[in-house]
């Protein structure tokens, strides 16, 4: 009986993690992630340490301030002001991985186990929650950050925002970028909880929900142990596509003013400023670009492989 | 099922009502007014202004007169834009916004049903692995880069299409490609993940197992039940589409509804946020129901009581 | 993988190869060739408010309502001074408190109506009666009467029928001037030239606030009739259909310059009447201008054509304008380097872009604007409430390595901008040398005043802070309350560059890193004004009109614009008596004192003196980089012949004579010129 296998966790995660190490394009996409998380962990102080730039650091002679291409001294070139562009990818790097997943983790927490209660039931309950999602997903999401950012920004940040901004170093900024990354969290979980709807609703009548159901497991087993594995596949590729479009999100909330605080950088408001310049120092838009761009493949390579190592059917091939 | 459909139609406008009452709370809530500039006013102009709108009245008296205009389907005058009502804007804004959407979607829909189909056929073989790697690059590069880029390389370096504007059918060329692409990309993974869950499943086996020619197993079995992430994705999608992508706008200057949505609420413009929030949510909810209705048509497990 | 980066590095290298190419052998930016039509292409800003001359307070709206409405008088294309439009002539009083404008008889507007003197007389009162509430009232607060009658105020009469004098109840440092003799003596002219009356808020809410601010007069309003003040009563008087008499409450000599303003253009009362509200529909307009609206199509395009009635018809070059309503600077630049556009607004060249643009002297224009960029200082708040503290962080800024880095910006350390009121600029530099000796400040330290780290770290010293030397007479402040200050900006890629250049500033001069913190516009405007921000926030100022006075008076009063709490009483009489001195010689060096002054007391920090920074299409003329880039459409025109195209516009294209120009410009002056030289003869 598969269902069995499938509440024995522990040889569950082992298989999958077996498959996924066979998965060569997954692979690849864990170790440039890994390196990823690594560079932009330690590369800032190693940079300092090497160069003496760091991601704010303007030269003061004024003949330096502006952009110069890439060189030994600085392998990415300059921006605008003369900043070490590879000190900003590796600086920004930061801010987007974390707003790419901490916002993802929100909107998955949310959104799956929304989407999942309100498929299972239906009904009522189903017409009632989805009818709130209508109602959020209505309402102008920057209208939303706008007011979060005043309400929430300044003296007023939540405790726990403020704790998380402390791990990693406090402060005014930090605190406003924690608030974002929840706030985005916050307004991406809707189509997520759509999805998952969808995918309930279409399994939750198949023979091994009844076969559950008759064995007296319980509803939140069903849901969770049941339901929820089976409708993983797509959740996991919906994940990997949230990713790139808060990342994206975060680049157009620094357009307006809502984003990112100076001289903080992300990539994505990194390439939105590069952009503009690309036919004079293409080198500004190039570098953030390809570096965001290798990691969103690289996430989507190790997304793809989860979803096939974790998905239980697979193995009927 | 027409039970379902009345009831889900009648419930629209109250949950607009109710939309529009959580943003106008929203609104009250930001910071700022739409008079607010860099030349601060004298306090006597700022009264007068105050008065003109009816602000000086007691929060309460406010909302019950605006819900009341919106109730009979008046949603006032722009504060911004003087002397010009907010159905007139929206019906003038929209059908450029619309007709972009549109195509976009239409494109997209042809692009990423055909590459994820054949990407779930072909599993794991080049075609699938470069349609793919397509399909991420179009997620990973933010239309606000691929607009400009393919505007330098079409309409300053080659000079065969208008950089920006409104105008004939050359206009619409760069803006609908821009806007598609990350659609067609979302598509293209999603047809094929759906497509991958339902190829494994019992009925195709079943279905094959009958010995039904694969195109029929493919079209009539598979494809309905395929596609169903694609459907729930189009519903809020095409809503947002029709009712326009800022960033394009902006880049291609074109006069559509939303770039002026999020100037509305950058310019605290209180009636314009309303009217287009209302209008929004009604046509999302629109969409949502024809998708759950098509969910019936497509998966026939998929059951309304 | 591979091969996606390898054709995007290609894709890429195109990209920037084509351009560099593109940039080498042409003279030209892009496309360069006039339109088949005689048809401008203009970028206008953003999409404009109102078509309603007296509501939007916005440049890109006056540039629109520019070609649609005519005034008493029009600006110079060049320097914006004012020249005859509707008024062909006019004089000023002795005292410089009134104003006799003489019509000329051929104007009119677009439906074929003349206009009269009466029409300006409504234009003004409707402009301020308290039911339009436009937010540009206040430029007209200068004549006499119309702030009480905006502010809804009334004149207080006691039992006698007598009508109490402001002289005897209010100190606010403002003479009666009495001009009785000047022009016709009508009924109206003896009223508004008896002294000023008391003016007391009319509203029960006003009037107790008021009263609670003002004790004393509980008793004196006691058993008086309260009058308000009507919109008759505010100083502009037709005196017959072509004639009309401004009075203002002190002598104002900017005002004739407010007069072009889009506020005071004339507006057509049926039509307003009739439409109310919906009066500027395409289908309902009636304008005044040299062009007339023909098209409005919102955020797409809004087309102006030449109107035939307008009484200058002749001299209007242009058949139609084309404004497009645009904001976003890489499309600007593309549809300019395309062709489809002729010329753009101000302000719109992104500064990294300005190495490549320069080059194409022909079309780039950089010229002074009179906009000032500068940070305020929440003085209410500590550390920032000490002068020594102020002034340390605004030495600390070395403003031309900030104009260079800007490349558009003139360095700026007083508070009017540079290079745009010349006579000022000569008076201020002889009253700043009496000044600094008075206050002992030798020239050498004065002229390092755009940037002095070795004085910033001293007064740092001075004001109680910890300071270690570092080498070049850089320093590092040790214990200054970082959590308590923050520098804060309204969203914008210039104003962000600006801050963080900044930030890397002081913590290279002083070693003190303050945060930076950016809000939304609509967040950031009453964030500041509350004084809500902590230490240091992000201003700039547009002129209203050719005067210093428009930039100083944001500090003028207790309840001043100029968002830092600063409110100083020396000020405020320097600056009366400025505006009550008739001698133009004097009143600049009243202003002089009132600026050196409040600059010693350091509530904000200027920065820079802002640049025109547009383009236009070399065969387009007629269109000068003024200081507040408003053009005087009607002397704008289309040249045909490459060899009269303008050529190296940035050297001294304001001081060029094109006869074009020159020939319309002198016919408009004539009837104004010959009128003084008759009146200086008599």
């Amino acid at each position: 009986m598969k269902e069995q296998e499938i509440v024995k966790g522990t040889s569950l995660w082992r298989d999958a993690w077996k498959r996924l190490l066979k998965n060569k394009l997954a692979v690849f996409g864990m170790v440039v992630l890994s390196i990823m998380v690594i560079a932009v962990t330690v590369g800032p102080a190693i940079i300092r340490w090497a160069t003496g730039y760091t991601y704010d650091y303007i030269p003061p002679e004024s003949e330096l301030v502006r952009s110069f291409p890439p060189s030994l001294k600085h392998p990415m070139g300059t921006d605008d002001a003369g900043r070490d562009i590879l000190a900003r990818v590796l600086q920004g790097g930061r801010v987007s991985l974390m707003v790419g997943v901490i916002s993802t983790l929100v909107s998955l927490i949310i959104g799956v186990s929304y989407g999942a209660v309100a498929g299972y039931f239906g009904g009522f309950i189903d017409n009632l929650m989805m009818r709130i999602v209508d109602i959020i997903y209505s309402i102008p999401y920057i209208l939303i950050v706008i007011v979060l950012l005043s309400v929430f920004g300044g003296p007023n940040t939540p405790g726990f925002i403020k704790a998380t901004a402390d791990i990693f170093g406090g402060g005014q900024g930090l605190s406003q970028i924690f608030l974002l990354f929840f706030a985005l969290g916050l307004v991406s979980w809707l189509t997520m909880a759509r999805v998952v709807r969808g995918q309930i609703l279409s399994l939750k009548n198949q023979d091994f929900v009844m076969a559950a159901r008759a064995t007296g497991v319980s509803t939140f087993g069903i849901i969770f142990r049941h339901l929820v594995p089976n409708a993983l596949g797509p959740v996991i590729v919906y994940a990997t596509l949230t990713i790139p479009s808060v990342m994206l999100s975060e680049a157009f909330l620094s357009f307006l003013g809502l984003g990112v605080q100076a001289p903080y950088a992300s990539w994505g408001s990194m390439v939105a400023d590069g952009i503009k310049n690309i036919s004079i120092y293409p080198w500004q838009l190039i570098f953030p670009g390809v570096t965001m761009a290798l990691t969103l493949f690289s996430l989507n390579f190790l997304g793809d492989g989860l979803r096939d190592a974790l998905d239980p059917q697979t193995r009927k091939f | 099922m027409l039970y379902f459909i009345v009831r889900r139609l009648l419930i629209i406008i109250p949950t607009a009502l109710l939309v529009v009452t959580v943003t106008w709370a929203l609104i009250r809530f930001a910071p700022g007014n739409f008079y607010t500039g860099e030349k601060q006013l004298p306090a006597a102009i700022e009264e007068n202004i105050r008065k003109k709108y009816g602000l000086d009245k007691p929060w309460y008296q406010q909302y019950l007169i605006m819900i009341g205009n919106i109730i009979r389907g008046d949603f006032g005058e722009s504060l911004k834009y003087q002397g010009q009502s907010v159905n007139e804007i929206i019906y003038r804004h929209l059908p450029y916004s619309a007709t972009i959407g549109i195509l976009a979607y239409l494109l997209a829909l042809a692009v990423g049903l055909t590459t994820g189909i054949l990407a779930a056929l072909r599993q794991n073989s080049f075609l699938d692995y470069t349609s793919m790697a397509i399909a991420m690059l179009g997620i990973s590069i933010p239309n606000f880069v691929l607009g400009p880029i393919l505007v330098i390389l079409f309409a300053l370096g080659l000079y065969v299409l208008p950089p920006a504007r409104w105008g004939g059918l050359s206009n619409l060329v760069l803006p609908v490609v821009t806007l598609s692409a990350i659609y067609a990309a979302y598509i293209a993974r999603l047809t094929r993940a759906g497509m991958l869950e339902i190829l494994r499943s019992d009925f195709i086996r079943t279905a094959r197992a009958k010995g039904l020619d694969e195109w029929t197993v493919l079209l009539r079995h598979a494809l309905r039940g395929g596609i169903i992430p694609v459907v729930s994705f189009t519903g809020p999608a095409l809503a947002h589409l029709l009712a326009g992508t800022v960033v394009v706008e902006k880049i291609f200057a074109i006069p559509g509804l939303g770039n002026i949505f999020v100037q509305s609420v950058l310019n605290r413009d209180e009636p314009l946020i309303l009217g287009i929030v209302a209008f929004l949510s009604i046509l999302i909810m629109f969409f949502n129901l024809i998708v759950d209705i098509s969910y019936g048509f497509l998966d026939p497990r998929i059951r309304y009581e | 993988m591979k091969t996606i980066s390898l054709v995007s590095l290609f894709i890429l290298g195109c990209l920037s190869l084509s351009c560099s190419s593109g940039a080498a052998g042409r003279r030209y930016w892009g496309k360069t060739e006039p339109p088949k039509e005689n048809v401008l292409r203009y970028i206008s800003g953003s999409e404009p408010e109102s078509l309603d001359p007296q509501i939007p307070t916005g440049q890109p709206e006056a540039r629109i309502l520019m070609a649609l409405y005519d005034g008493l008088v029009e600006y110079h294309p060049k320097t914006m001074e004012p020249i005859p439009a509707i008024a062909e002539r006019w004089e000023i009083s002795p005292d410089g408190t009134e104003f006799i404008f003489y019509l000329r008889k051929n104007a009119c507007f677009s439906n074929g109506e003349p206009i009269t003197a009466h029409d300006f007389v409504y234009t003004f009162r409707r402009g301020l009666s308290p039911e339009l509430a436009a937010q540009n009232a206040y430029l007209a607060y200068e004549i006499k009467y119309a702030q009480a009658y905006n502010s809804g105020e009334a004149f207080v009469k006691d039992k006698n029928g007598n009508f109490l004098l402001r002289r005897d109840y209010k100190d606010t440092g403002k003479k009666d001037f009495d001009s009785s003799g000047f022009g016709p003596d009508t009924e109206f002219h003896r009223f508004i030239n008896s002294p000023a009356r008391l003016t007391v808020p009319y509203a029960e809410k006003e009037l107790e606030a008021y009263l609670k601010d003002n004790p004393q007069m509980r008793e004196v309003l006691k058993d008086k009739e309260l009058v308000p003040v009507r919109a008759e009563d505010i100083g502009v008087e037709a005196i017959d259909d072509y004639t009309l008499r401004l009075k203002l409450e002190l002598p104002a000599p900017y005002f004739l310059d407010l007069l072009a303003h889009q506020f005071f253009r004339v507006v057509h009362r049926q039509t307003i009447e009739k439409h109310g509200n919906s009066w500027t529909r395409p289908e309902n307009i009636v304008t005044s201008g040299a062009f007339k609206l023909a098209v409005h199509r919102p955020y797409d395009v809004l087309i102006a054509v030449k109107n035939p009635e307008y009484w200058d018809a002749e001299n209007v070059s242009l058949d139609r304008i084309e404004f497009y309503p645009l904001e976003e600077q890489t499309t600007m630049m593309n549809l300019y380097k395309a062709g489809e556009v002729d010329a753009l607004y101000n302000n719109t060249v992104p500064a990294p872009w300005l190495d490549e643009i320069r080059k194409y002297k022909d079309e780039y224009l950089d010229y002074p604007e009179a906009t000032v960029q500068y940070y305020t200082f929440n003085i209410t708040k500590k550390p920032m409430d000490d002068v020594r503290v102020r002034k340390a962080f605004a030495l600390a800024i070395d403003r031309f390595a900030l104009a260079k880095f800007r490349k558009t910006a003139k360095p700026l350390a007083d508070f009017t901008p540079e290079g745009i009121f010349p006579r000022y600029e000569e008076v201020r530099k002889r009253v700043y040398k009496d000044l600094l000796k008075e206050a002992g400040i030798s020239e050498e330290e004065w002229n390092r005043r755009y940037f002095d780290p070795q004085k910033a770290c001293r007064l740092m010293q001075e004001a109680g802070y910890e300071v270690v030397s570092k080498e070049n007479g850089r320093c590092e402040v040790k214990n200054f309350p970082l959590g308590d200050v923050s520098l804060t900006y309204n969203t914008s890629e210039v104003n962000k560059a600006v801050a963080e250049f900044i930030q890397a500033q002081w913590k290279q001069n002083l070693g003190i890193t303050i945060p930076l913190k950016n809000m939304e516009w609509k967040t950031f405007l009453p964030f500041r004004k509350r004084l809500e921000y902590t230490g240091i926030a992000r201003a700039g100022w547009v002129g209203d009109y050719m005067d210093p006075n428009t930039f100083l008076k944001l500090f003028y009063g207790p309840n001043n614009d100029s968002a830092t709490g600063w409110h100083d009483q020396k000020f405020d009489q320097l600056m009366n008596r400025a505006n009550s001195e008739t001698d133009p010689e004097k009143r600049f060096e009243y202003l002089a004192r009132a600026e050196f002054y409040m600059l010693q007391n350091q509530p904000v920090i200027p920065l820079m003196t802002s640049a025109t920074n547009w383009m236009k299409k070399p065969y387009v003329k007629g269109m000068y980089p003024n200081p507040g880039t408003l053009h005087a459409w009607k002397f704008v025109y289309i040249e045909r012949d490459p060899a009269k195209w303008d050529r190296d516009v940035n050297e001294d294209l304001l001081k060029r004579e094109d006869p074009m120009v020159e020939a319309k410009l002198a016919k408009l002056m004539k009837t104004q010129l010959d009128f003084q030289k008759r009146r200086r003869g008599e």
